[in-house]
């Protein structure tokens, strides 16, 4: 009887002690599922592989290199403008507009393969605006609103590509950073690189307020009951406001703007008068302005573009060599020359 | 001898695994606090949005790592032969089933037992409390035992066995615990440095294996010692509750105490329950109290929801009652303790409204992310805890720590608030026992005293 006893008691212990064993692994599902599932997780983790395991540029076949040579657009005077937003592991709330580092890091490698030059918003501006001149084959890669996980990937990449980039920033959202957007503080290392042009995206105004018509952008609607005058006033100290604060963190202040969603009042919007004054607001502070309309037909940008109006392709996860051939199909799209200031 | 071999091989095999077993939890632990470290940047990054969640969070990570960490230096005293003459007492009430157990783990510890009574008072016992007393008298003259007639309720029945007691130093055993062979041995060895006025030993759950309620007990109770009373003594012996399943006082300093102990008061009721707490508190106030984690002692832990939560209840009365005392005084001890124990006070107060906002947050303000971090925050720090058992003990009971954290974030936070609120209900919960104090029949007591341990001169016994 005792040693019955005695033996299911042991039998017991050793159920316990296997089943403590296997809670071990089971207790680490927990960590996994924060890291794979919640955005601040997704961020924790891509900040330690990016510490841990800096993304590398991919080093291409020899055929690539040839291939991407015989792709490769030949032109002057004129830019390639393509915008990203995020570069992540994983879909968020912005869907597909999240291209993997991987991804990121062989669309440089095959633009330098192709022998295009990178160069910044900035750059655009003043060869726009003053005639100063463009690299041959000039691209501008640049991102919206600022995110953390952009900026994190695509550095240590553009440093390998010995590459430039341009980041229009949310400025509220800088100065109020979380675990989606960047703080001022990263933002200047960044800029202080060398391999940033930090530009504007404006304050606030990067939201969908809620109107008659409903949801619409908030720089390009009026709130109910809001007048015209009022409107102008609110998105000019909105402007303002975004303007000040790049100069205050960056020390340069901003010459290029990208309209928050690409609405600039041609639609998106709920009064055909808002066009006009978001484009002379736009006009007293910005010398280029970019947004995304028609994606299908985006040719090279030049001078004869009206420059508050700059068409950007808007990059999706493609291959390298897919992204080439966009950027071929654009150069077979190029406006005319005559309009330029520096040419006249 | 084919079967001892085999014995010893598995016994070899067996400390290997173990080995690679710790060495594997280890690991773990380093893990989760590196993961913490990680999400530091996320935490200062809230400090901003959400300056009192994410200073809370900060305080209570730096709060449970800087106690593991002492807790990592904290060394038993060995006993150097320090043997004062010892009086153990044992209160029972209603303890018909457990108390021969308690008084014979008392007898057959390994102290001289010319140097050692041991007290057992029945306190109005309704059961056959009082006739196992006297089966275990029978057995022993060294014991000696007491019927007080009639229920006076818990501490006058320490009170009346402290007064009868004839020893230096006063050892107290619950009824429903048993101490180790060794355990007199160990629990008076710190008394030989005479800063010390109170030593707690370590008790662990006796019926651990009898469901999730009691195994969750287990793994809280060694946390709750090794850890938390640990760092206590360490820090300059400032225990703050020795607790009643196996303690020991200087009775030098019990005795000017005992009135004012035995009738305490608060809020104007009697206060029937947290007598330990209120001892360690008042001896603490001028001197040490500390942790021997050799003097080992078992209990009897609740064994349903129910009468745990009950229990949980009183003894968080306990602890608000007594931290109104302490904290006129603790700034005066060892400035880490001060601050170990003044965040302990205030930790429980904020707890609940940072449980209510994380999870209500999300769904108010949209706030970013803050629950799910909350969650994976507190998940890491049970699973320090959790794995800090792995760690000490191989018998797999560690996962049901983290059963106690989730029942101590979703109910026993908020019983601080509901203790605060029914602060004047001063019954026990988990027994009917009396709740008013009363002057005690000395003619009603039946006292068998024992043969051991004769009075010593000097000493007075109280009720002459």
């Amino acid at each position: 009887m005792i040693v019955a006893e005695g033996l299911r008691e042991r039998k017991r212990r050793t159920r316990q002690l296997i089943a403590g064993i296997l809670a071990l692994p089971l207790s680490v599902l927990p960590f996994f599922a924060y890291l794979s599932f919640t955005p601040e997780g997704r961020s924790v983790r891509d900040r330690v592989s990016v510490e841990l395991a800096p993304p590398q540029l991919p080093r291409l076949s020899q055929g690539q290199i040839l291939a991407a040579a015989s792709r490769a657009p030949r032109y002057r005077g004129a830019v390639m403008l393509l915008a990203y937003h995020g570069i992540g592991s994983a879909s968020d709330a912005e869907g597909g507009f999240v291209v993997s580092p991987a991804r990121f890091a062989e669309h440089l490698a095959i633009l330098r393969a192709a022998g295009m030059n990178a160069v910044t918003a900035r750059q655009v501006a003043d060869s726009f605006q003053n005639g100063a001149p463009l690299p041959p084959n000039a691209v501008m890669i640049s991102f919206d609103d600022g995110r953390s996980d952009a900026m994190m990937f695509a550095d240590p990449l553009l440093d390998q590509a010995d590459m430039v980039a341009t980041m229009f920033v949310i400025t509220d959202a800088a100065s109020e950073p979380g675990v989606y957007y960047a703080g001022w503080d990263d933002v200047q290392s960044y800029a202080h690189s060398g391999r940033w042009d930090i530009e504007a995206h404006t304050a606030s105004l990067h939201r969908e307020q809620s109107t008659e018509a409903g949801m619409l952008p908030a720089l390009t609607s009026l709130t109910p009951g809001e007048s015209l005058g009022s409107f102008r006033d609110r998105i000019s100290r909105d402007l303002a406001r975004a303007s000040t604060s790049i100069e205050a963190h960056i020390g340069v202040p901003a010459v290029a703007f990208a309209y928050p969603f690409g609405a600039y009042g041609k639609d998106r919007s709920n009064d055909p008068a808002v066009r006009r004054f978001v484009r002379q607001e736009v006009s007293r502070r910005y010398s280029v302005a970019f947004h995304q309309d028609e994606q299908a037909t985006i040719p090279l940008a030049t001078c004869a573009h009206e420059p508050l109006g700059l068409r950007r392709l808007e990059v999706e996860s493609w291959s390298g060599m897919e992204l080439l051939e966009r950027i071929e199909q654009a150069a077979g799209r190029r406006a005319s020359e005559e309009r330029c200031a520096g040419t006249s | 001898m084919p079967a001892a071999t085999g014995r010893l091989y598995s016994d070899r095999t067996t400390s290997l695994l173990r080995t690679i077993y710790r060495i594997l939890i280890a690991c773990y632990g380093i893990a989760i606090m590196s993961f913490v470290w990680l999400t530091k940047d996320l935490t200062f990054s809230t400090l901003a949005k959400d300056p009192v969640f994410a200073a809370y969070s900060i305080s209570v990570v730096l709060y449970v790592v800087c106690r593991f960490i002492f807790a990592l230096f904290y060394r038993p005293v060995p006993d150097a032969g320090h043997r004062p003459s010892l009086s153990v007492i044992i209160p029972a009430f209603n303890e018909e089933d457990g108390i021969l157990g308690t008084i014979q783990s008392c007898l057959e510890a390994d102290y001289p037992h010319e140097l050692v009574e041991i007290i057992a008072v029945n306190d109005g016992s309704t059961d056959g409390t009082w006739e196992q007393i006297l089966n275990a008298k029978a057995l022993s003259p060294r014991l000696h035992a007491m019927d007080m007639g009639k229920n006076y309720g818990k501490r006058t029945a320490m009170a009346e066995g402290i007064r009868r007691s004839r020893g230096d130093v006063l050892c107290f055993v619950d009824s429903d615990s048993y101490i180790s062979r060794d355990a007199l041995t160990a629990i008076v060895a710190p008394f030989a440095d005479e800063r010390v006025g109170a030593v707690v030993g370590h008790a662990e759950v006796r019926n651990k294996m009898v469901n999730w309620v009691t195994k969750m007990q287990q793994v809280r109770y060694y946390a709750a010692f090794r850890i938390i009373k640990g760092t206590e003594s360490l820090l300059s012996g400032t225990v703050t509750c020795a607790s009643g399943c196996c303690a020991a006082y200087r009775t030098s300093l019990v005795r000017p105490l005992l009135k004012a102990w035995e009738f305490q008061s608060f809020l104007g009721r009697p206060a029937t329950f947290g007598d330990d707490r209120a001892l360690t508190n008042r001896i603490l106030a001028q001197g040490r109290v500390v942790y021997q984690s050799t003097a080992r002692a078992e209990t009897n832990a609740p064994t349903t929801l129910g009468v745990f939560f009950r229990q949980q209840l009183r003894w968080k009365k306990s602890w608000l009652r007594e931290s109104t005392y302490i904290v006129r005084y603790f700034w005066r001890k060892n400035p880490i303790a001060a601050v170990f124990t003044y965040a302990s006070i205030v930790f429980p107060l904020f707890a609940p409204w940072v449980v209510l906002h994380a999870v209500l947050g999300r769904f108010v303000d949209g706030a970013l992310g803050g629950f799910w971090f909350y969650l994976v925050g507190t998940y890491a720090m049970a699973m320090l805890y959790s794995l800090y058992y792995a760690f000490r003990r191989v018998d797999g009971l560690w996962y049901h720590g983290m059963t106690f954290v989730g029942l101590y974030m979703s109910v026993l936070v908020f019983q601080t608030y509901w203790g605060i609120a029914t602060m004047r209900d001063t019954r026990w919960g988990t027994r009917a026992s009396t709740i008013e104090h009363a002057t005690l029949d000395q003619a009603n007591i039946t006292s068998l005293p024992s043969s051991s341990l004769p009075r010593l001169p000097g000493l007075v016994e109280a009720s002459a």
